[in-house]
């Protein structure tokens, strides 16, 4: 038998090789790391360049705001303790002590001076922080851990302004670079989690903040890595690439419910979707005739027109059907929980007769023709829903024919009012019904920059009043009435825009973790927990 | 030879010039980047102050003008999303493309020109059906359908594979390239087989046709009658012969390759040139378009150059200068 022995010598010198790859290795197996695979990736590591969620998301890993928002997008403590308001023109902060920035600097008042007042000199940003602390005049330090902000004028929504500035270190120098930033050199932020390196479009890296003063991470270390492409991420999910994945899309939701790797966790969104109508107009460039001719007048001026196409329109269906259930019909502009939610306010019912004689009582007994437009490539199945909603007014007598178009285009033909009825949705980011309603329904003054989304140009002095109230009252309770009473106007009474449904967000994770979902649609590596 | 390449170097600066105008014209006519850009519930002022800081507000031919002064000092503008040279960003992502794009090419030329020679030769045999059977399928079938289908197999099922992204780096000579390291290799295999795919199915066509062709001719008839051996027959007279409709496409297809890789990108989730221009394109962030496609313009310009310059080596028949 021809065997050959390894000598001692070779033995040993194996062995040490053997020891010596274990131990490198070794210092890598102890660390536990989170893949995170989303549908996104920041445009800027610099937290107050760019308001895009997909930016934020990026943000909120690394960096806090002063004041800071829960999963259903209230606001609650975090680098300020508390907030009050001094007199109409000043506002006072108390600031959480003990809190350190990830280079072991302590944070203190001079930090919130320094970064409100670096907002408006961040260059270059399409989407800047701006709006956010427009109204602030100045700010005091009073001392280490209290903060004077003096106003311009009365803001009674100052601490939902104050969620969305970013904190960073006194220390950043005033003319750091975006490109500075993207390398990592002054990613320094007080959140519970160290920055580590960017490679744009492969992998954003973060290391756990052992220091951090809230919920600590579960994992050493955690991996974003941005797959935009809906079925690759699923891919990607299981095939155990990554461990948690976020927007995943209705069609995806049925395949992963039936696989017992992977769970499903929902929640309903921010965002509204919904038909708007050119109401203001006497000529519409989409809607005539059935002959085709032009009509004397336009039928969707009329408050009846407008809610018999909302009767027409079978919420339920639309949501279980088109959207596989990831949707949740809507009546007014917010979900339930959000500030201004009236609930009095239910979802028209889906009612063809009723319809059919609103029509008729209008002066339309046969209907009209339009064409009804909408973006597709922008929303969840935005294209299905529009094809659904045609055929649904269709039912009705009208004649419809619907064009989808990418919303490079449909978004500023639509700004340019070119169409007269379109699909449209609406992020409700502020957790409240104000700025949603004041955007969309407000008469337009484009230089109080009200009513910038309100191409339909819908305008009720009534509801401008309410809407006005609102903004101007500290008192919680009275604002949340008017914009109920606000709601009811716009939607019971005047059918300004139809509400169609709440998207609902799905997150998927493998078996052995979970997460616990946030209406802001944020992927937070902190909340992502081992499940036992 | 020189004078050919200097009157194509100059042709193709009109070509790029020509390129960029086209481009400004069509994305100012699909839609307005200021609408798509600046959150919605901007204040008129807001809005103002940045379509100003764009140049958005001014003339189309100033903003051309503009353009073109930066653009011969290098700077061809900053994205408008995400306020870095545009040329850094594609840049920043050319190697990952690259690296992808002679990976297949690599495949492409490895396993197709065999295939497709031996198909030639033994046109009837087993191995023969199979492999255009498998070319057929090769490039009718969508390459995003293709791209998932493997993704499914190989990475969900069997668990062989990475599902998407780019593996390890390192540096080379300062550039991060993932083909050195095992785990780079194992994340470029599937991209890699997918974006050879329709090249792969079309070489080997190609070759098999030519070879079918070549075979029947008088010289290698007389090579066979002379005693040469096969394999010198085969790699040296008919190959040479096949080549130059085969280098012709793998030319032209090359470079789509880099410039669309587009799909496999978008479904390997590969940090590529692709998947820039079609987010870019999405937001329309001209500067990083226009940047984007005088790159590529250039890029088909110099290698449709190495292309002439190597039929001239493949063939003594044709010649570069000019013809009287």
């Amino acid at each position: 038998m021809k065997g050959k022995v390894p000598s001692k010598r070779q033995v040993v010198a194996l062995l040490a090789a053997f020891i010596a790859m274990v131990g490198m290795t070794g210092g890598v197996w102890a660390q536990s790391v989170l893949k995170v695979g989303n549908s996104t990736e920041p445009a800027s590591l610099d937290p107050q360049y760019s308001t895009t969620g997909a930016t934020q998301q990026a943000s909120q890993q690394i960096f806090e705001t002063i004041v800071g928002r829960d999963k259903n997008l209230r606001m609650v403590p975090s680098l300020a303790i508390s907030w009050k308001e001094v007199d109409p023109l000043t506002w006072e902060l108390k600031l959480r002590q003990g809190v350190k920035f990830h280079d072991g600097k302590d944070f203190g008042a001079a930090d919130i001076v320094y970064s409100i007042k670096r907002i408006p000199r961040v260059p270059d940003s399409p989407s800047s922080y701006k709006r956010n602390v427009a109204s602030i005049k100045d700010v005091v330090a009073v001392d280490n851990y209290t903060v004077h902000l003096l106003l311009k004028a009365p803001s009674p929504q100052l601490p939902l302004d104050l969620s969305f500035v970013y904190v960073l270190p006194s220390t950043t120098p005033v003319d750091a670079s975006i490109d500075d930033f993207n390398k990592g050199k002054y990613v320094i932020g007080t959140g519970p989690f160290k920055f580590v390196e960017w490679v744009r479009g492969d992998r954003l890296v973060l290391d756990k903040n052992p220091n951090y003063w809230g919920k600590k991470s579960s994992y050493d270390r955690v991996i974003f890595r941005p797959i935009t492409n809906d079925p690759s991420r699923v891919a990607a999910l299981l095939a155990g690439d990554v461990d948690i994945i976020d927007q995943v899309s209705p069609v995806d939701q049925d395949r992963l419910r039936k696989d017992f790797r992977v769970s499903l966790l929902s929640k309903p969104a921010a965002t509204m979707m919904y038909i708007h109508m050119d109401s203001n107009r006497d000529k519409s460039p989409f809607v005539a005739g059935k002959d085709g001719k032009p009509l004397d007048k336009n039928p969707l001026k009329d408050p009846k027109v407008r809610e018999a196409l909302s009767l027409a329109i079978n919420r339920e269906a639309l949501v279980e059907r088109v959207l596989n259930g990831a949707a949740e019909p809507a009546g007014q502009f917010v979900p339930e929980g959000m500030v201004g939610y009236a609930p009095d306010l239910l979802p028209d019912p889906y009612d063809v007769e009723k319809a059919k004689k609103l029509l008729a009582d209008a002066g339309y007994p046969n209907g009209f023709s339009i064409t009804l437009h909408s973006p597709n490539d922008r929303y969840l199945n935005d294209e299905q829903v529009a094809q659904t909603i045609g055929q649904f007014f269709a039912r009705i007598g009208l004649d419809v024919k619907v064009q989808a178009l990418p919303y490079s285009v449909f978004g500023t033909a639509a700004t340019k009012l070119e169409y007269s009825i379109f699909l449209m949705g609406f992020g409700n980011t502020t957790g409240d019904a104000a700025r949603g309603m004041t955007a969309v329904l407000a008469t337009f003054d484009a230089a109080a920059g009200l009513g910038a989304n309100n191409r339909g140009r819908y305008s009720n002095p009534e509801f401008d009043k309410l809407i006005k109230a609102a903004a101007s009252t500290s008192d919680d309770a009275k604002r949340e009435g008017y914009l109920q009473e606000a709601a009811r106007i716009a939607f019971a009474k005047d059918h300004a825009i139809l509400p169609l449904y709440f998207q609902t967000t799905t997150w998927a994770v493998r078996k052995g973790i979970t997460y616990e979902p946030r209406m802001d649609e944020y992927t937070l590596a902190n909340y992502v927990t081992p499940v036992k | 030879m020189a004078v050919f390449i200097i009157r194509r170097l100059l042709q193709s600066v009109v070509l790029v010039l020509v390129m960029s105008l086209l481009v400004f014209l069509g994305v100012y006519a699909i839609g307005n980047p200021a609408d798509i850009l600046i959150a919605p519930d901007a204040t008129e002022a807001e809005r103002a102050e940045v379509i100003h800081h764009f140049g958005l507000d001014q003339p189309l031919y100033a903003q051309y003008g503009k353009f073109l002064a930066n653009a011969v000092q290098g700077d061809l503008g900053r994205s408008f999303k995400f306020n870095e040279s545009a040329l850094k960003l594609i840049a920043e992502r050319i190697p990952a493309t690259l690296e992808l794009a002679f990976a297949s090419l690599f495949l492409t030329i490895f396993l197709g020109i065999p295939l497709g020679l031996y198909s030639g030769f033994k046109p009837n045999s087993i191995p023969s059906k199979l492999i255009m059977g498998f070319s057929a399928f090769g490039f009718s079938v969508p390459a995003f359908w293709l791209g998932l289908m493997m993704v499914m197999v190989f990475a969900v099922f069997l668990g062989w594979l990475p599902a998407s992204g780019r593996g390890q780096t390192v540096n080379l000579f300062g550039i991060p390239v993932s083909f050195l390291t095992w785990d780079g290799v194992r994340h470029m295999i599937l991209p890699a087989f997918n974006l050879a795919c329709f090249k792969l199915s079309l070489i080997i066509r190609l070759t098999r046709a030519g070879t079918q062709e070549v075979i029947r001719s008088d010289y290698v008839k007389y090579a066979k009658a002379k005693g040469l051996r096969p394999a010198r027959i085969i790699l040296v007279h008919v190959l040479k012969n096949t080549l130059i409709p085969i280098i012709t496409v793998l030319g032209m297809e090359f470079g789509r390759t880099i410039a669309f890789a587009t799909v496999t990108e978008t479904i390997f989730a590969w940090p590529g040139m692709g998947k820039l221009i079609i987010d870019s394109i999405s937001i329309l962030d001209r500067p990083v378009i226009v940047a984007y496609l005088m790159i590529i313009v250039v890029m088909f310009i110099f290698i449709n150059l190495i292309v002439d310059v190597i039929y001239s080596a493949l063939d003594p028949r044709v010649r570069l200068e000019e013809r009287r």
